[in-house]
């Protein structure tokens, strides 16, 4: 394998339905750090993975996994990579011991130990048939199939959405360590921030097929803030510094960029710190600058 | 490939089972109406039947009892050796296809997995069928004839030509259901087209148009007859044209 900082390197990518368009979609995951890829339903999410996994044709652009061309490289690069879907590919008349039959032969570094130790962890039995599982269970398969090839990148495309939350911790806490090793890299694509927030390095938001925002998290979340304004103080706010405000009967809710900037700005104003989930709420409504 | 083709013997397995015991009752059942006819009472049936059948009306009548049970159990592997294709379905409905595109596999092997079950499925079929066929047509006092084994390879090579055709219809429209309804649709067509055929043929068409139209039938007819020899040929021809266009199908990336 090549040396490479990115194990994504997505450029111009564009890709066009009837009335839909992945535009120039352009962002990198550097190598061995977990990106959390998040946006609305319908916003280009699982397009832009499925482009990136070579399932659907690009219109324009040009794709990078591990340092290599996503196409023309195709089937070497996915000796190295797992793809975690929200629904199981899996039929549901094999049992897991089977599954092991189908993909050792697939997978050159396939390791049984590891994917027996994943079916242990998880308390999946291997004989019963994958139709017998529940949501979780079938989930936590999938996943024990990915890490049991020692791939280098993990791409998962809301995997842990429609988990209960002890399922989905148990599930955290096994990307990261899966991210002890350093050549290891997940991409994951979820509308539930609160997951990203605990674990990825960095985040890329998507709307209406267009990237709003790509870096590193902790910059992101340090950067944008949530301002409390009364509705006089409102007036005062520059419109350049407004990503969109929420007016309630109480005052408004300004989300803005340049918390700093900002701070010196509107001293009297109170800044609340802004999660994921606000600055995902707030760019959405971008375009009407006010919303309810 | 290896993983490839364990899969789709995993996910047919219950089905291949259900087959090979219906075509193990076919085959009980035929012998038994052998053994019925040299050790007990079917010829005293015929004959309660008919009083005037004559000795070589019951051995027609036999020998067409004789390939009814043979005929059935073709019928029984055809249905068998055609299960393959339910993984279409079953890949259609678990999204398969997409996640498949995720692994390092060819669509070659992928295609290569199907065909390569399907003809070793075709040739042990083949072997169990000529077995039973020998053994219904024994208890019976017959003979397998040279021309029934010629007949019965040309049946089996040509289902086996229309289970990859079919294969192609149902991986081009996502399901064996819809490749299956398609079929029965070409089949239909060609029936009525016969039918309305035979129609004019027999209807009022001046003869001096009939006549020629009847004269080039039967030379067709007897053309066919003469290249049978290359049937499996035309058969190899038909698999590797299927070949090619499954790993055109599987390919396909959606757009």
């Amino acid at each position: 394998m090549n040396d490479f900082t990115n194990a994504i390197e997505i450029n111009g990518l564009t890709k066009k339905y009837d009335g839909f368009t992945l535009e120039n979609v352009t962002f990198s995951v550097p190598k061995g750090s977990i990106m959390g890829f998040i946006g609305q339903n319908g916003a280009g999410k699982t397009t832009t993975i499925r482009l990136l996994l070579n399932i659907a044709e690009r219109d324009a652009g040009e794709i990078k996994l591990l340092g290599r061309d996503a196409v023309k490289d195709e089937y070497e690069i996915k000796q190295d990579i797992s793809a975690v879907f929200d629904e199981v590919p899996f039929s549901e008349k094999l049992n897991a011991t089977q599954l092991e039959k189908v993909f050792r032969p697939i997978f050159r570094n396939w390791d049984t130990e590891a994917y027996h130790g994943y079916l242990k962890r998880f308390s999946l039995p291997e004989k019963k048939k994958i139709g017998e599982f529940s949501k979780g269970m079938k989930m936590k398969l999938q996943i024990a199939v990915a890490l049991s090839h020692k791939a280098k990148l993990l791409v998962m495309d809301e995997a842990t959405t429609g988990l209960d939350p002890v399922v989905r911790n148990e599930i955290l806490d096994i990307f990261l360590e899966y991210l002890q090793d350093e050549n290891n890299s997940i991409l994951l694509s979820s509308h539930i921030t609160s997951d990203l927030e605990k674990i990825a390095d960095s985040v890329t938001f998507i709307d209406k097929g267009r990237i709003l925002l790509s870096g590193y998290k902790d910059d992101i979340l340090s950067s944008h803030a949530v301002m409390k304004c009364t509705k006089e103080e409102y007036k005062t706010v520059a419109a350049e510094d407004i990503i969109s405000a929420r007016l309630s009967d109480f005052g408004v809710d300004v989300m803005v960029a340049d918390k700093k900037g900002c701070k010196v700005k509107y001293s009297g104003i109170t800044f609340d710190t802004a999660s994921l989930d606000d600055i995902m709420m707030y760019y959405v409504h971008r375009d009407k600058k006010e919303w309810v | 490939m290896k993983g490839l083709i364990y899969r789709i013997l995993a996910i047919t397995k219950k089905q291949l089972i259900y087959g090979a015991v219906l075509i193990g009752a076919f085959i009980i059942l035929g012998m038994l109406f052998g053994a019925s006819y040299r050790f007990g009472n079917l010829k005293i049936i015929m004959l309660i039947l008919d009083p005037d059948y004559s000795a070589e009306d019951i051995q027609k009548s036999i020998e067409g009892i004789a390939n009814a049970m043979v005929f059935m159990v073709l019928i029984g592997i055809i249905m068998v050796m055609g299960q393959g294709l339910t993984t279409v379905t079953e890949d259609y409905k678990t999204k398969w296809k997409s996640y498949a595109h995720t692994l390092p596999v060819t669509p070659r092997q992928t295609a290569a997995a199907t065909y390569i079950l399907l003809i070793i499925e075709y040739a042990v079929s083949f072997v169990i069928f000529l077995l039973s066929a020998v053994t219904i047509n024994g208890f019976f006092g017959l003979s397998l004839t040279m021309k029934n084994i010629g007949n019965y390879s040309m049946t089996m090579l040509g289902a086996l030509t229309v289970v990859l055709i079919l294969y192609n219809i149902a991986l081009r429209f996502d399901g064996e259901q819809k490749a299956i309804h398609i079929l029965l649709c070409c089949v239909y067509a060609v029936i009525m087209v016969i039918m309305v055929a035979v129609a004019v043929l027999k209807g009022k068409i001046p003869e001096h148009i009939r006549q020629p139209i009847v004269d080039m039938l039967t030379e067709a007819f007897k053309m066919f007859r003469k290249t049978m020899f290359l049937f499996p040929a035309y058969s190899a021809a038909v698999i590797a044209l299927c070949f090619h266009r499954s790993v055109k199908l599987i390919e396909r990336r959606e757009k």
